[in-house]
């Protein structure tokens, strides 16, 4: 991916995420550590991408620094007097400091009261410090619910098809091998997802440390476990992959029931695509339970109906809801006349 | 001298319909065909001899000959060629099959007889029931001789090759030996092949084609006449098969089968039966039409001249551009044993499994193997079992992807995945240095498209993910039939020139899934240089015998090579309804994880 691609650009700044620069450069084997690579990269997003703007990097989940990785960088933002701000940089406040007193002298050095951010230089007075984190999320958000729209292909002639795996119709379909396809598109929708995942467990009060639980992520799809690795991986949650689970093929593979093991104390977290009638997750429900296991929630790119439809049945948390998304798609019911 | 091989026209609808040879359309095809073959030669005259190897009507639809006598008769005017300047052979479409069977051989081949009479070159030097010899001398001044055979000669009204008495194959043989010099260039056209690259061993309408299409008898007199033509230029053209290849022996014994130039672009499947005749299946068929250009010389120069449909099997009209490309010689080996005197060729040789070969994988990584294998053995994630590889063949041994490249819970530090993207993102940059702007991944199946997605994050290139479901084979078709193809091709449009492709799937066996993607992905791209292919495997046994298709990739690569998962024909395993039930729940269930 070119540098561009690791940022989402503002009219007021550019923005990056650190776990995702980690990632992009070192793998998923240690993405909460900033190593070499990264720090070069960050370099070069700094002196080369939109200089005249203020960088934002976003450093939530990132815990550490090793062999002075951001020497370079911070040396850089001497050099540029280019204005950065730092985001939850709990992980990384004591390196910042460091590096700032050692290689920004001269630069404003500053911590805006209620507000988790770091500001070395003196970016334009239009951003709003308290709220740059819910901003950030915002931001984050309506991008991917962009990708998603243009994941949506309209049927030829704008016809109406039987969807796959529930009685509608609709005038396209939502393909995520598109936001696949596309590096940029792809790394951006991994990290709301992770967000979001991170988010809901929050709120929800899921917590998994000192409970007798394991959690693991489960996916079904084809498409949706790209998506779902990269969360494996920056969450620490394992991942469980059942091949062929979807509704219009045979619901279990010899392998996979040859391959079923006790799960009494697994809580799965469902990840998927593109929902419409839950039935996919449903089913994953009921393999669950088959292993003794629970799946209580479901994390998705994209839900037709609201959440609250399944309440019942599981806690659905879509990256976006298909009919605002603007996109031309349209769904009716599946009409076999007398 | 170069001749023009086209063959299996199929004239079936020709008033209207998805044919490009149909009566509206059949001039303008030929006519953008012929200006391809003179940008393509830049000479003058670049055709002087034109091949047609047989069914030129579709199922007897005898009331077409006298449109595919207008077809030949406009080819050869555009190359400038009298009609005397075609050979023609009949083929088993072309056959009257109820006549045949009572016995009366004249009358079931009248329709073509009096169709081909008008394409004879100058008086033949012998002229018999199931053969004739003609000598052709070209604008050029160059002397060729022909030997044109009826193979459906014999076949009792049955759709099959004829067979020839060895009383026929000998005097045949001997007509060749009389009439044509040692040193003069032989062409042999016949309908049905004699000559089969098991490479192309047509999966399409039949289980067991060869023995419905392979022409014995014509195999029996090749191995004669080449006795006494070891050093003379024979080539010989087939049609039949609607799949090209092209083999020679040595230098100077060629074979080519052409595809067709005919066939209905709208319907792009045939329909598979079973042996009672009832449709099972519906195979997916190239849209492509071709013909072959064969410059007759010491060097043997092959250019195949393809036409592409682009449209949807939905629309009537075609839409597409003829391309040129110039063939790669494939040498063959004609003989197994070193004990067996090389002219005597028999068929068994020829028809091989297609597991023949030993393809070389090339271990990236010492270390990851040895993970992979150690997490194998803790886990005890291999199941020795029956598991369908392909249509024919079956893999003994399966490993639980999940659970060697998951977590099994969070403390379980497994980075057997990580270090696999790792290692894949340094062999592409370094070893294969590919160019990322204009390379396409392949993820075929889960672990394929996890490892795919997450390379193309580190590299910038743009993955695309297929399932192969069904034994190995990718619905292709146009729209909702496969959309990965229709994403494919935007891909593919985004970057421009495409250089390499590369395949990653998470366990290597046969090597049919492979070899069907490149061959299915080859054809998707008709227009344009052919890309470069590699691929890469979590797992690939090295030992295992595979696909000979595979030894057309650039690299092909894998994180375990040394773990012995063996694959061998369904043929040679007992019935699965004799084995017990697989399914065991009991055991599996309550299990405590470890």
């Amino acid at each position: 991916m070119r540098p561009e691609e690791l940022i989402i650009n503002t009219n007021n700044f550019i923005l990056a995420k650190l776990i995702g620069i980690n990632w992009k450069s070192n793998g998923l084997a240690s993405p909460f550590m900033v190593l070499n690579d990264a720090g070069t990269l960050l370099t070069t997003i700094l002196t080369k991408i939109e200089p005249e703007k203020p960088l934002i990097i976003d450093c939530k989940h990132v815990i550490n620094e090793v062999d002075r990785s951001l020497e370079s960088f911070f040396s850089a933002i001497h050099n540029t007097n280019r204005p950065v701000i730092f985001v939850n940089h709990d992980g990384l406040a004591p390196k910042i400091d460091t590096y700032t007193s050692e290689f920004c002298n001269g630069l404003e050095y500053r911590k805006p009261p209620n507000s988790n951010v770091i500001i070395i230089g003196s970016p334009p007075g239009t951003i709003q410090f308290e709220k740059l984190e819910s901003k950030i999320s915002d931001l984050v958000a309506s991008e991917v619910k962009n990708y998603i729209a243009r994941s949506f292909i309209k049927n030829e002639n704008d016809e109406f098809a039987l969807l796959p795996s529930t009685p509608m119709q609709s005038n396209g379909v939502f393909n995520a091998g598109i936001i696949i396809a596309n590096p940029k598109w792809f790394y951006w929708t991994c990290i709301a997802l992770f967000e979001l995942l991170v988010t809901k467990l929050s709120e929800t009060g899921f917590n998994t440390l000192g409970s007798q639980k394991k959690v693991k992520l489960l996916s079904v799809s084809l498409r949706a476990s790209p998506f779902a690795s990269v969360v494996s991986f920056l969450s620490g949650f394992p991942l469980e992959i059942i091949d062929q689970l979807g509704p219009k093929h045979k619901i279990f593979d010899i392998h996979t029931l040859e391959d079923i093991q006790s799960e009494t104390n697994t809580e799965y977290l469902y990840f998927g695509d593109y929902t419409a009638g839950g039935t996919e997750i449903k089913i994953a429900k009921t393999y669950a339970s088959v292993s003794g296991a629970g799946l209580s929630k479901a994390f998705v790119l994209g839900s037709l109906h609201h959440p609250k439809v399944f309440i019942d049945y599981f806690d659905l948390y879509p990256l976006a809801r298909l009919k605002q998304l603007g996109c031309g798609v349209e769904y009716r019911f599946f009409d076999i006349g007398e | 001298m170069k001749v023009l091989h086209i063959t299996d026209l199929h004239l079936h609808q020709i008033d209207g319909g998805g044919e490009n040879l149909r009566k509206g359309f059949f001039r303008q095809f030929l006519d953008e065909l012929v200006d391809k073959i003179f940008e393509q030669f830049e000479e003058e005259n670049p055709i002087d001899l034109v091949v047609a190897t047989g069914d030129f009507v579709n199922k007897a639809l005898f009331e077409n000959f006298p449109h595919a006598k207008s077809i030949l008769v406009h080819l050869l005017d555009r190359l400038g060629l009298p009609e005397s300047s075609c050979i023609t052979c009949i083929g088993n479409h072309d056959l009257n099959f109820e006549l045949e069977k009572e016995g009366k051989i004249d009358e079931a081949r009248q329709a073509y007889t009096d169709f081909a009479k008008d394409f004879v070159p100058d008086a033949p030097l012998m002229d018999e029931e199931f053969f004739q010899i003609y000598r052709k001398t070209t604008r050029s001044d160059e002397e060729v001789f022909i030997l044109s055979m009826d193979s459906t000669y014999n076949c009792q009204g049955n759709n099959v090759p004829g067979v020839l008495s060895q009383g026929e194959i000998e005097f045949c043989a001997n007509a060749v030996y009389e009439n044509v010099p040692r040193d003069s260039a032989l062409i042999i056209a016949c309908h049905y092949p004699f000559f089969i690259s098991e490479q192309v061993m047509f999966p399409l309408e039949e289980d067991d084609w060869v023995s419905n299409h392979f022409w014995k008898s014509g195999r029996d007199l090749w191995n004669i006449i080449r006795k006494g033509r070891q050093k003379s230029i024979t080539i010989s053209f087939f049609g039949d098969g609607h799949q090209p290849f092209y083999l020679s022996v040595d230098n100077n014994h060629h074979f080519l089968m052409t595809g067709m130039i005919g066939g209905n672009y709208s319907e792009p499947f045939w329909n598979k039966r079973d042996a009672d005749g009832d449709v099972i299946g519906k195979i997916p068929y190239s849209k492509t039409n071709e013909i072959r250009v064969v410059s007759v010389s010491d060097t043997t120069e092959i250019y195949t001249f393809k036409f592409v449909n682009k449209g949807s099997f939905k629309l009537k009209s075609s839409n597409g551009v003829w391309s040129s490309k110039q063939e790669t010689k494939k040498n063959y080996s004609v003989s197994n044993s070193p004990q067996k005197d090389d002219s005597e060729i028999q068929p068994e040789q020829v028809i091989e499994p297609s597991l023949q070969t030993h393809i070389e994988i090339r271990l990236i990584g010492h270390e990851i193997q040895r993970q992979i294998i150690s997490r194998i053995r803790e886990r005890k994630i291999y199941t020795l079992n029956r598991y369908t590889a392909s249509s024919e063949k079956v893999s003994l041994g399966w490993v639980s992807m999940n659970r060697l490249l998951s977590n099994d819970k969070h403390s379980d530090k497994n980075l057997i995945l990580p270090g696999i993207i790792d290692k894949s993102v340094k062999w592409i940059m370094e070893d294969l240095k590919l160019n990322v702007e204009s390379i396409i991944l392949i993820g075929i199946d889960f672990w394929g498209s996890i490892i795919a997605s997450n390379i193309a994050v580190r590299i910038g290139a743009r993955p695309v993910c297929f399932t192969m479901r069904k034994e190995g084979r990718i619905m292709l078709g146009a729209g909702s039939a496969n959309p990965e193809f229709g994403l494919f091709r935007k891909v593919v449009d985004s970057i421009g020139t495409l250089t390499d492709v590369l395949i990653i799937t998470d366990v290597i066996s046969s090597g049919y899934a492979l070899s069907n993607v490149a061959a299915k992905i080859r054809v998707f791209l008709e227009e344009g240089p052919s890309p470069r292919f590699s691929a890469l495997s979590i797992i690939a046994d090295k030992n295992q015998k595979r696909e000979k298709d595979l030894a057309e990739f650039a690299e092909i690569a894998s994180f375990c090579t040394d773990l012995p998962i063996p694959v061998l024909d369904k043929a040679d395993l007992p019935e699965e309804d004799i084995l017990p039930p697989k399914i065991s729940h009991s055991p599996s269930i309550g299990k405590v994880m470890s």
